[in-house]
């Protein structure tokens, strides 16, 4: 016995044994039984075992741990915080919550809770405030304030060319009525005495043709025209 | 002395403004009437006529007689012409003004006045018009021979006067 375990223990540390091998190698190592010379042994494989038993539990026994050792709200609460609640389970946490008898641990969730409940009551009645209308109307005007400062834009630049378009029109088509002008350019002003003189011209040749008539007129003494 | 002072700035004012002549007085009076459409060119402006290099071939005359004015100042309205010319007769220095000639045409009364006449040549005209439309005063001030004065109209493409027509315009 003693020796064929000597066998398995050098093929065991050596990597080669087959599970059958190192089954028989564990019982043996727990057994009563165990020779001197393996009792160091003995002490790893009582080790080995501990760790075999020991399993990870799995996600919902850790639930279950968690429930049986924390009260049903606590539970709640972290199923809620999971967003894994139905809506009576909410119903139910919002009443425990909104309740007198709430755990001291659960004192932070309440004002969360009730800014919920508060969004939830708020209902759209149909008046609005200038401002919200406003905020509703721009956000369905996406275009039309993409395109303002475009429009914008366009609109100075026509209204500045109009400007200087205006500007060059009553240039050339000039008034002088109804105002005071004294005249700055040298061939406006050369033109406009060109015309005051030919006006004067004609006026003045209209009164000196009649200065004449009457002239002639005199001399043939009808009148006695003395100048 | 301040008020000394104001005194006699006073005093020079009133001097300058009794020994402005009776016509420019007219023009002044209703410079900022806005019936009224007054236009002045002055001795300046004439001066840069002069220089500027704008010979005329077919209007020798009348380039002539603009290189010796000085100064044109022209006051028209179209509204209760009548009083205004009767206004302007009662009112024009009659011992610096002598009339030279009134002509009636189309129910216009038309009165040429001078100033300082030394033989053919006076140094102010006056053109005045009294119309049953219009009223029309014309001062050109300068050298000017009256005797070349019937030769302005003459000189003149028949379109002229466009600029005058801006006046009523």
């Amino acid at each position: 016995m003693s020796t064929e375990m000597n066998d398995i223990i050098q093929r065991y540390w050596s990597g080669e044994t087959t599970q059958d091998e190192e089954q028989r190698l564990q019982a043996y190592m727990v057994s009563g039984q165990v020779a001197d010379e393996h009792l160091d042994m003995a002490e790893l494989f009582s080790f080995y075992a501990d760790q075999k038993t020991m399993t990870l539990p799995e996600e919902l026994e850790m639930e279950a741990i968690y429930s049986s050792t924390l009260s049903p709200m606590d539970a709640l609460v972290e199923k809620y915080l999971d967003a894994a609640t139905s809506l009576d389970e909410e119903a139910q946490l919002r009443a425990y919550l909104t309740s007198e008898k709430v755990a001291d641990s659960h004192r932070d969730l309440i004002p969360m809770f009730e800014a919920f409940s508060a969004e939830q009551d708020t209902q759209f009645d149909g008046d609005l405030t200038e401002l919200e209308r406003l905020q509703i109307q721009w956000s369905q005007k996406p275009k039309v304030r993409y395109m303002f400062p475009k429009v914008v834009g366009v609109a100075a630049t026509l209204a500045l060319l109009m400007m200087i378009a205006f500007n060059f029109l009553q240039e050339d088509t000039s008034s002088y009525k109804g105002k005071y002008t004294e005249l700055q350019d040298p061939e406006e002003a050369l033109a406009l005495t060109k015309d005051a003189l030919a006006f004067l011209g004609k006026k003045y040749d209209k009164g000196t043709a009649s200065m004449k008539y009457i002239k002639e007129l005199e001399k043939t003494n009808v009148f006695n025209f003395k100048n | 002395m301040r008020s000394l002072l104001t005194l006699g700035l006073i005093l020079l004012t009133t001097i300058a403004a009794l020994s402005q002549s009776s016509v420019q007085q007219f023009f002044d009076k209703y410079q900022d009437d806005e019936s009224f459409t007054q236009i002045n060119i002055s001795p300046k402006m004439f001066q840069m006529i002069s220089s500027m290099d704008s010979e005329d071939p077919n209007n020798a005359e009348m380039m002539e007689m603009i290189g010796n004015l000085k100064g044109l100042k022209i006051l028209t309205t179209d509204v209760n012409s009548q009083k205004y010319y009767k206004e302007f007769n009662d009112s024009f220095d009659k011992s610096v003004y002598e009339e030279l000639m009134t002509v009636r045409e189309n129910e216009s009364d038309i009165t040429f006045l001078v100033r300082e006449s030394s033989g053919n040549i006076v140094n102010e005209l006056l053109l005045l018009v009294g119309g049953a439309q219009d009223f029309v005063l014309m001062s050109f001030e300068g050298r000017i021979p009256l005797d070349k004065i019937g030769k302005l109209a003459s000189g003149l493409n028949i379109s002229g006067a466009e600029h005058l027509d801006k006046l009523k315009k």
